[in-house]
């Protein structure tokens, strides 16, 4: 039996080539398809800045208990002749909270920031070996807190890039603040900053407890934190790693991770040779 | 109450602006603290232009870069160097404040921090008024 053209259940086969009423039609499902989408893509917009707005309220409320908490903290802690060590060891508590708490919010804000897009890499000249140095001075106090080594090298022709040097800074106080976190004391933690073939490269290693298989994939969500994170209580708020992400990301460089359980871990940041600042005669 | 060279302190949280008085007082400097902006005109009027003012942002009413901008509109105060210390920390918060030639210092803050932020600024204008 010849398969008929029209069915019941399709109605009338469309004829061929639209009629005027059909391309009408179809222009018209169009346009509605595209309103709908563009309303639906403000619809988002607005609901990035009704977010972006509110983490940055939260942000300046909790900083404002915050000035008072850590501001008199610093007050009371010059009065050190009048505590006891018991005494001491509260208001240090107190203070590794609060500060714990201010990191928070600050990594709140920015990650919120580059969600919405208003995050802006300011591009101008970062030496590259003060920057490495800053972030390690940065660190250096946890670092020695734990006993860990830290074994630093800048290579003499590492030079600049164009960049912006807080969220740099930012990206790799993150990492350093990883490594000593992730590394039992009387670890190990080499830095590296050297310059290849296409671009500067800096490397952050440690003697760490390491990130299994399962995990490694995950490491760079936001908010994720590894059950061993959880089980070992190391604090952290499992945005640092995707702000690093992005920071990188934000400058067209790279971030990658080389890591094995209870071997230590590597982060590895490559930033691009078009960022290289050429030193002159070169 | 002073005829000394002060520092106007103006923050709407009565907490905060107790510890900076107490943390510039502490370093030496003589201090005028208000609650609001209008409290700090009122302390302007009857004791004329400070030494400089370390002002927050966020207020009720008048906010401390609307404060400036009355300042910098007057004659006796157009000069007067500015800190702004404010807990909103956007790049175009901070862009605000050093639009109105102020410096910036974020919350939470140290003493060390402000007062480095204080005497840049006392210096520039030291060198703008031997200009």
């Amino acid at each position: 039996m010849a398969r008929t053209a029209e069915s019941p259940l399709l109605g009338p086969s469309p004829s061929r080539g639209p009629s005027r009423v059909g391309a009408a039609g179809a222009e018209e499902a169009l346009r509605e398809a595209y309103e709908r989408e563009r309303q639906m893509v403000e619809r988002l917009q607005e609901l990035d800045r009704v977010r972006t707005i509110f983490v940055s309220s939260v942000s300046h409320e909790i900083r404002t208990p915050l000035t008072s908490i850590l501001g008199y903290l610093e007050l009371l802690s010059e009065q050190q002749d009048n505590l006891n060590e018991g005494q001491k060891e509260f208001l240090e508590i107190i203070g590794r909270n609060s500060q714990r708490l201010l990191s928070l919010i600050e990594d709140l804000l920015v990650l919120s920031r580059i969600e919405s897009g208003s995050f802006q890499v300011l591009k101008e000249p970062v030496d590259i070996r003060s920057l490495v140095h800053a972030a390690c001075r940065e660190v250096w106090p946890r670092m020695r807190a734990a006993s860990h080594e830290l074994e630093l090298h800048t290579s003499d022709d590492v030079g600049s890039v164009l960049g912006d040097s807080e969220q740099l800074q930012r990206l790799l106080v993150n990492l350093l603040t990883n490594a000593v976190k992730f590394t039992p004391p009387g670890g190990r933690i080499d830095v590296r900053a050297d310059r290849g073939q296409r671009g500067i490269v800096i490397s952050i290693s440690d003697s760490g407890i390491g990130i299994g298989p399962e995990d490694l994939a995950e490491i760079f969500t936001p908010f994720f934190r590894s059950p061993d994170a959880h089980r070992r209580a190391i604090p952290g708020t499992g945005l640092g790693l995707s702000i690093a992400k992005t920071i990188v990301e934000q400058h067209d460089g790279s971030i990658e991770c080389f890591s094995e359980a209870g071997k230590g871990t590597t982060m590895i940041v490559r930033l691009p040779h078009a960022l290289v600042i050429r030193d002159r005669g070169e | 109450m002073t005829d000394a060279p002060y520092v106007l302190v103006v923050d709407d949280e009565p907490d905060v602006l107790n510890l900076v008085q107490m943390q510039l007082e502490k370093s030496g400097y003589e201090v005028l603290s208000a609650e609001s902006a209008l409290d700090a005109l009122r302390l302007l009027r009857e004791y004329g232009p400070p030494l400089i003012g370390v002002i927050d942002v966020a207020m009720p009413e008048l906010s401390g870069l609307d404060l400036v901008r009355v300042l910098r509109g007057r004659p006796d105060t157009a000069a007067v160097p500015v800190v702004f210390l404010s807990a909103r920390v956007l790049p175009s918060d901070v862009a605000a404040g050093e639009a109105l030639g102020g410096s910036y210092v974020t919350k939470p803050f140290t003493r060390a921090g402000l007062l480095r932020a204080i005497e840049v600024e006392l210096r520039g204008h030291k060198a703008v008024a031997q200009l």
